[in-house]
């Protein structure tokens, strides 16, 4: 029996934040899902035509990113915020991890462990290809963990790497705002950095087509483009909502299969841009409030790191990090804070209903320890559309102040209208970096 | 003069406005928010035009005294009600500030309010038992300024009422609409609010000041950019505000940090 604050989170088999996606040869789509807003119900997903989930794992998986079924049946996964990747076989039992490497401490043969992998395949001879995020680089490795080569040349945060028909490899260049291709020698030999006139917007899957030409998904553009070895685009697929699509693939039909995350939804489009096939089947757990509710913390959790009672803790990227914390002394009641020590973003959230049109003042106090000149905090509110995706990206969206240092309690107040699609806010108190904040009297008045 | 057929093709538009608003309701059903600053001394001259031109009395006028006032506000409205041919009608929220005993910084208990300033809190989501009566806290600035002007709509039976607001003040006025109409709440009658300088960027509307002549609050001069409460409006140059950075600096400046710098390390993030 759930208490009243309690929400069942990670739903076995429903999809909430989809990564990898590819089709298996016997039609079933295999999905990566990267779990909910507070690191649960991450697995991998395989579905049938008519949307059945058929098979899953997702023991102990954390925000993972990948998962390529093998031809001995087995499925190779990349454990994001676990920093491994692993192999499991059909019945689900581990048969691989990376943590095994170097006697157990999961260390490759240069020293250096696996960062946030966003990627892994597979490679012919048995080795692996390995997109090592936060190590900003991509490398192949055999499955004992010996580095067999590696590329770490100005490119940061990528999320995927592909072997090319030539055996050269694509980078997707996240955070460089392009698609690199380099031959084993490490030079690069083909690059694209904008399609259509349009310059990429954090592309974070590229994929060599039979013909030569190059399936990009170019993720803050919602927007999965093709684009032929002049850099000429050749298709587009556009939405017009906030998509961030983060994998596309091209069938052997042609038709093109994507991985819509704002929407929780697999998308298979044509030539002609009919969605022909789709798998969602999300529902949105969150409690969705009439009103602020809580917002002086009067209402503790259950225990004493819960976040309060009506709000959550969002730790979907903070890689493994973040937690409530409380403030005893504060008066007239003790508050609830945040406390990070990574590089990531963690928040306290909850999500209110709001009418289309109407304007917004969220208000709050907040007391503010920062470590270093990149950390901050800020209060947010993120508008979400009826299919329960960001209107537009967080770093976007409507913000007060952004709080840098030390700083004593500070009232900070903005204003927002809700756009014309929007059906509820996420109100967030925002920790980005290092440090702690504490936040109280958090009000939200609808003008 | 910079580009002064522009201002004055904006200030023709603007009288626009007044005169579909004038189409629209009858004068007396109208009024005019008029704090004193650039902005809206600029609407009040729009429409000081129009009816000087048009052979109309003026709509009434009023002020929201949230508590904090600078005399040099408070000067300037009394020296120019004759100038424009109107009478300002200062609106207060009494129940507050004698529960504050009239001290800026007091704690208000809650249960000292009546039960329209108790319900204007509700609203929030405050919690709490009591405040501090400071005019630009947002409970303060609440109950000083939008509470006050919904009670003051209630009791004048207004249709509308005119505002200075632009367009490039800040993110969640962009998509504002000269005839703004507002739906009956719990909190304020069914209104519309009227917004003939939206187009106005924060230089129009000095050029528009010098081009006509508006009077214009000595406090601009001595480098304030722009006015609210006493306590929390400072300035950072004795440089007249017309002749400051506009174009690269907040126009509330002082108040709020350069986010740019942040706001590109949080798109590096890549978070979501």
């Amino acid at each position: 029996m759930l208490n009243k604050n309690e929400v069942k989170r990670g739903i076995s088999g429903m999809l909430e934040f989809p990564c990898d996606v590819e089709r298996l040869a016997n039609k079933n789509t295999l999905i990566t899902d990267a779990g909910d807003e507070t690191s649960q119900g991450s697995e991998i997903i395989e579905v049938d035509l008519l949307g059945k989930v058929v098979w899953r794992y997702g023991d102990n998986l954390i925000f993972a990113h990948s998962a390529e079924r093998l031809e001995n049946g087995n499925t190779l996964i990349s454990d994001t915020t676990n920093n491994r990747v692993i192999e499991v076989n059909p019945n689900g039992e581990m048969v691989f991890t990376s943590d095994g490497w170097s006697d157990g401490t999961g260390l490759l043969s240069d020293g250096t462990h696996l960062h946030y992998p966003n990627d892994c395949k597979m490679l012919t001879d048995g080795s692996m290809l390995i997109t090592d995020r936060n190590n900003d680089r991509c490398l192949v490795c055999s499955k004992k963990g010996v580095v067999l080569w590696s590329y770490d040349f100005e490119i940061k945060h990528p999320h995927n790497c592909s072997i090319t028909p030539q055996g050269t490899f694509l980078i997707a260049d996240s955070d460089g705002n392009r698609i690199i291709e380099v031959n084993k020698e490490k030079e690069i030999v083909w690059q694209c950095d904008k399609a259509g006139g349009k310059q990429l917007n954090w592309p974070r899957s590229a994929v060599r087509l039979d013909d030569g030409n190059t399936l990009i998904c170019d993720s803050r553009n919602s927007r999965v483009v093709e684009v032929n070895v002049e850099n000429e685009l050749v298709w587009a697929f556009e939405v017009s909502y906030f998509a961030n699509f983060y994998k596309a693939v091209k069938l052997p039909c042609g038709n093109v299969l994507i991985s819509d995350q704002q929407h929780h939804q697999v998308l298979e489009v044509d030539r002609f841009k009919n969605i022909v096939w789709q798998f969602r089947n999300y529902r949105n757990t969150n409690t969705i409030h009439q009103r602020l509710k809580n917002g002086s913390f009067k209402q503790r959790g259950n225990t004493s790191d819960a976040p309060p009672e009506d709000w959550i803790l969002f730790n979907r990227f903070s890689e493994g990090g973040g937690k409530v914390i409380w403030d005893e002394n504060e008066s007239p009641r003790p508050c609830p804070g945040l406390e990070y020590d990574r590089n990531g973003v963690v928040y306290l959230q909850q999500i209110v209903a709001v009418e289309p049109g109407r304007t917004y003042k969220m208000a709050g106090k907040l007391k503010t320890q920062l470590y270093d000149k990149n950390s901050f905090a800020y209060l947010q509110m993120a508008f979400l559309d009826n299919l329960g995706g960001l209107i537009e990206d967080a770093s976007v969206a409507p913000k007060g102040n952004m709080f840098v240092g030390e700083n004593d309690w500070q009232e900070d107040v903005f204003e927002a209208t809700a756009p014309q699609n929007a059906f509820a806010a996420e109100l967030r108190i925002v920790l980005c970096g290092r440090g702690r904040i504490f936040a109280k009297s958090i009000m939200l008045l609808q003008l | 003069m910079r580009n002064k057929e522009m201002i004055i093709k904006k200030m023709e538009d603007s009288k626009k406005i007044v005169r579909e608003a004038f189409a629209k309701y009858s004068i007396k059903d109208l009024s005019i928010a008029w704090t004193g600053g650039k902005d809206s001394t600029l609407v009040l001259e729009a429409i000081y035009q129009v009816c000087q031109e048009d052979g109309l009395p003026m709509p009434k006028c009023f002020c929201i005294d949230e508590g904090d006032m600078f005399k040099e506000v408070r000067d300037f409205i009394t020296e120019n009600e004759k100038k424009y041919g109107v009478q300002i009608e200062y609106i207060h929220n009494d129940d507050v500030s004698k529960a504050a005993g009239g001290k800026l910084g007091a704690t208000v208990k809650i249960s000292d309010l009546n039960k329209r300033n108790r319900a204007e809190i509700e609203r929030l989501g405050y919690e709490e038992d009591e405040f501090d009566y400071e005019p630009e806290s947002f409970v303060g600035n609440h109950l000083m300024k939008t509470a006050t002007l919904n009670m003051y709509l209630e009791e004048s039976k207004v249709k509308g009422f005119f505002e200075g607001i632009r367009w490039d003040e800040q993110g969640s006025r962009a998509n504002e609409t000269f005839f703004s109409p507002r739906e009956k709440t719990e909190y304020n009658p069914e209104h519309m609010r009227l917004c003939p300088i939206l187009h106005f960027t924060e230089r129009d509307v000095w050029d528009a000041h010098f081009e006509y002549n508006i009077p214009i609050c000595s406090l601009y001069k001595n480098g304030y950019r722009s006015l609210g409460a006493r306590i929390t409006t400072s300035k950072t140059t004795d440089v007249p505000a017309w002749e400051q950075d506009l174009e690269n600096t907040d126009e509330r400046g002082g108040r709020r940090q350069d986010k740019e710098g942040l706001m590109e390390k949080l798109r590096e993030l890549g978070y979501m």
